[in-house]
């Protein structure tokens, strides 16, 4: 078993390549049970690239060296490792290729419930999330952003001892990424869920995380608790990301006039 | 998308297929007229011989006075069911082949392609021709032959679209949600495969039909006095200015064949391209 404050997760000097070319060096975090860490970084920066890592899937990128423990499990991550931990949900970051399209959702909501034994539950998910009721739609009737809360809501249903959501706000506009994060946030607190997200949105992280990670063209550039990195960027591109951030929220003026 | 063969659900959604109820009636009206006509495939009545069309002889009869009416129905189960057979056996073999080569990449996939590669060196009717040159020329060895060049394509397409789709995200979570591989396979790969499977297959199917039948022609496939199309022309061909109905009739059966055939396949891939 594992002690109250033993980290859930946490990942050392993980690098990992495409082909021959090097898309994460030595990135390394802790999370633990119940918190939420927000990583940003630049289109092309491997955070996509980076979760899928985690969750043990070789596609694109594969693992050159590092060490990963989950849930008081070890794994060596390498070019021959193959372990994949459990106990993860995964929202990936296209929408449209989360659904098999020629299955109605309700019975792919339906298979989840089955799979996961928890027959006719999850309503509520689909309420707080906005979502209609799963009628005989197909995958692409829906909106975008309707198929993107439905994923967030079936990774919830699966209440995983951790989250893993790549980009869940893209699709979504302001008032409902909120609400889809206010969401996550209380069925994480609720079921002690650690959640790992990738957002561009500064604004959400500093609101819904506790920490926030950095990512540069493959390297982790600053990690640590959420206000500190929005305070006191620690490099070059975490300021300039930052400084981005708040000359955004203090002239909304000046973006209107353009 | 529209087909799924597994999923009553799913079936509504497919509209009314036009080719497809043209099939089916061709296939109605042949197996009830083999039912009812009165006469005997290759049974010769040399008093009637070279009849013209007529209320006994519909379509005629040929030089050894059998009814050509009663071979085009009894030859549609050389023609169209021999092709169907060899093709749906090539589309299972290519069908395997692809899924084999995509599930395991790598070497596996190496080999198989290029494999399927070589095989597509043979040109359809030459290899044919060469393997009843070698091992004489019956039914049986026209119809290994046709099978031996006609798995490729299958192989070739369905590994393609297996790749596309076991790279989607929704098969990965079901994996990752514990689902058996063999039900992600069942469940989720097949049915998004086979809808481009089935295109090829008609497409192959009406190409299988003019491959026998054109190999019968020439002597190196069905043998007489079996009913084919194909060897049905042959038999006309003397005759081809004093009693052209020999020919004609079979010649229409394959002409009709293949056009219906055709045109619900390109039916099929239109409605997909619609709905993907
Ligand atoms: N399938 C692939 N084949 C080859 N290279 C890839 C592939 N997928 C990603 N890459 C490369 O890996 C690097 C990281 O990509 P990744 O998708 O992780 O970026 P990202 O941070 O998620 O970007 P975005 O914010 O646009 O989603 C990029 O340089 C990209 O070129
Ligand atoms: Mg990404």
């Amino acid at each position: 078993m594992l002690s109250d404050n033993a980290p859930l997760l946490s990942l050392n000097g993980l690098s990992a390549c495409i082909g021959r070319q090097t898309v994460l060096e030595d990135v390394g975090f802790t999370l633990s049970n119940g918190q939420c860490l927000a990583v940003v970084g630049g289109s092309g920066a491997g955070k996509s690239t980076l979760l899928r890592l985690i969750l043990g899937l070789r596609k694109p990128a594969v693992p050159v060296a590092g060490h990963l423990c989950f849930d008081g499990h070890d794994y060596a991550l390498s070019k021959a490792s193959s372990g994949k931990p459990m106990g993860i949900a995964y929202v990936p970051q296209s929408p449209a290729h989360g659904f098999d399209p020629l299955r109605r959702l309700r019975w792919q909501w339906q298979q989840l419930q089955r799979l996961l034994g928890k027959h006719a539950a999850g309503g509520e998910v689909l309420d707080a999330l906005g979502l209609p009721v799963l009628a005989k739609a197909f995958p692409h009737e829906w909106s975008r952003g309707m198929q993107q809360r439905l994923l967030v809501a079936m990774a919830l249903l699966e209440q995983p001892k951790m989250l893993i959501l790549d980009e869940p706000t893209s699709a979504l506009d302001p008032l409902i990424a909120a609400q889809v994060l206010t969401e996550v946030q209380r069925v994480a607190q609720e079921c002690d869920i650690a959640v790992m997200m990738v957002t561009h949105d500064l604004a959400l992280a500093a609101q819904f995380a506790d920490q926030i990670a950095i990512l540069h063209q493959g390297h982790m550039v600053q990690t640590g608790p959420a206000q500190q990195v929005l305070t006191a960027p620690s490099c070059d591109y975490a300021a300039e990301l930052v400084a981005h951030r708040y000359w955004q929220q203090e002239n909304p003026e000046s973006l209107a006039a353009e | 998308m529209s087909m799924s063969l597994s999923n009553p659900n799913v079936k509504q959604t497919i509209p009314a297929m036009p080719g497809t109820w043209t099939l089916m009636v061709f296939a109605l009206t042949l197996g009830a007229g083999m039912l009812m006509t009165p006469y005997d495939p290759t049974q010769a009545d040399f008093l009637n011989r070279l009849a013209t069309p007529s209320a006994l002889h519909w379509f005629g009869t040929d030089h050894l006075g059998r009814d050509i009416a009663t071979r085009v129905l009894y030859g549609s189960f050389w023609s169209l069911g021999l092709s169907l057979g060899v093709v749906s056996i090539g589309a299972a073999i290519g069908t395997i082949v692809g899924l084999v080569a995509a599930q395991n990449g790598r070497w596996v996939d190496m080999i198989l392609m290029r494999t399927t590669d070589s095989f597509f060196a043979f040109p359809e009717l030459i290899s044919a021709v060469t393997i009843a040159g070698l091992f004489g020329p019956s039914t049986m060895n026209l119809v290994l032959a046709l099978i031996v060049v006609s798995w490729m394509k299958f192989a070739r397409l369905v590994r393609s679209l297996a790749i596309s789709v076991v790279q989607q995200d929704y098969i990965l979570q079901a994996r990752l949600n514990g689902l058996p591989a063999w039900r992600v396979l069942w469940q989720h790969n097949l049915p998004n495969i086979l809808p481009g499977v089935f295109v090829l297959w008609t497409n192959s199917w009406s190409r299988t039909i003019l491959a026998i039948s054109g190999l019968s022609f020439l002597g190196f496939g069905v043998q007489p006095p079996n009913a084919e199309w194909g060897a049905m022309l042959l038999d006309g061909k003397a005759y081809l200015l004093t009693a052209p109905h020999i020919m004609i009739f079979p010649g229409l059966a394959v002409l009709f064949a293949v056009l219906t055939i055709n045109l619900t396949g390109d039916r099929w891939r239109d409605r997909l391209a619609d709905n993907i």
